[in-house]
């Protein structure tokens, strides 16, 4: 089990997280215990499970660095890609206002058109989205279409769009 | 929109900076990773969806669970055709926020059409699934079935939430049994999504609606 832990902690762990893989094995596999110990061993450990507790792990640490905020997480990514080690703090910044003002258009987005687009912006497919969400592919790829228009709308209205 | 210029859109949304809100509002990773998972009900499901709208760094934790199950979904039968990515490339990183950022400005300027409509074709068939929406298919006996145009060549694609599983082409038939060993890696309950696609004597494409079946 510890070595299957290992390899799932190994798929979700960051390269700028990597020097304490270990530590995050060590996590999953202490949550794992847990959930074993309440189950009184009948809980059934499937790689599914061991992703999900590598993942939580990962996740957790990830959180846990955001919040002491002791390295700039994207920086750290840089450091992996020699190419890009010295990020133009001004590029960044302009990229991050642009985020931003997507997230607050996205936040004056009627509900489902939201849903809609927000899946769509983190990369599903419109298919997809309709599944997770429980819609008919028409239904979603119409609310992709009229959110995208609407968030264009806002963006526009932020001065972003001329 | 075609795949770059939304990728533009997406790499703005997803580049770094911003605000993220109070970090007790953000849903356990657990929750996170349910909800890719399709394991969640609707209604907390969305409640994740709209929470990952205006949290950066939720959104990102998001990312990293599909991303995890992509690296660990199966390997696509036909080498030919690349399983689509779900998230960014880490290259994405690498790349000038602010160059992103323009892009996605122009993009959303330029009013190009925001959503690919698949072309019609008048006077031909539809390609319609003649399985019942969300039917339950034990994987020893995976029958898919379609009626469309006759003559046509097809090929069926299965994909889960992380991308395509199998794809087959070359069919002749309105029919194709999903070999078992196909679906050896999916967990009974699974549910994937099914389309087929006719190519036409003319080499016009068809293609049908995305449906849906529960694999047992």
């Amino acid at each position: 089990m510890r070595a299957e832990l290992v390899r799932a902690v190994a798929r979700v762990c960051p390269p700028w997280l990597a020097d304490r893989a270990d530590d995050l094995v060590q996590v999953a596999l202490l949550r794992v215990f847990e959930v074993q110990r309440r189950s009184e061993g009948k809980a059934e450990l499937s790689s599914f499970y061991l992703r999900k507790a590598a993942y939580s792990a990962v996740v957790d640490e990830i959180r846990r660095l955001r919040r002491r905020q002791e390295v700039p997480l994207e920086e750290e990514r840089h450091e992996t890609h020699p190419a890009s080690a010295q990020p133009d703090p001004e590029r960044e910044c302009a990229g991050g206002e642009i985020g931003q003002a997507i997230r607050d258009c996205l936040g004056r987005l009627v509900r489902p058109r939201r849903l809609a687009v927000t899946l769509h912006l983190q990369g599903h497919r419109v298919a997809e989205a309709a599944r997770l969400l429980g819609w008919s592919a028409k239904k979603a790829e119409n609310l992709v279409y009229r959110g995208l228009a609407d968030l264009r709308g806002c963006l526009e209205a932020k001065g972003l769009g001329r | 929109m075609n795949d770059g210029e939304i990728e533009d859109l997406r790499r703005a949304f997803t580049a770094p900076g911003g605000t993220p809100p109070r970090p007790e509002d953000c849903p356990p990773p657990e929750t996170i990773w349910a909800a890719v998972h399709g394991e969640l009900p609707p209604g907390a499901l969305r409640d994740v969806v709209d929470h990952t709208a205006i949290c950066p760094a939720c959104a990102e934790d998001w990312r990293l669970a599909v991303e995890v199950e992509r690296k660990t979904a199966p390997v696509e039968v036909n080498a030919g055709h690349a399983a689509p990515s779900l998230l960014y490339p880490h290259r994405w990183v690498r790349r000038a926020p602010l160059a992103a950022a323009a892009a996605a400005i122009v993009l959303l300027v330029v009013g190009l059409p925001l959503v690919h409509h698949e072309p019609t074709y008048r006077g031909y068939e539809k390609v319609v699934s003649q399985v019942e929406e969300g039917a339950v298919l034990p994987r020893g006996n995976c029958l898919l079935v379609w009626k469309g145009p006759p003559g046509a060549t097809y090929e069926v694609e299965i994909r889960t939430l992380t991308g395509t599983i199998f794809k087959e082409g070359g069919i002749h038939t309105m029919q194709y049994q999903v070999p078992e060993s196909k679906l050896a890696d999916i967990r009974p309950g699974t549910r994937l999504d099914w389309q087929v696609t006719a190519t036409l004597p003319g080499k016009a494409r068809l293609r049908s609606e995305t449906s849906t079946f529960t694999l047992r």
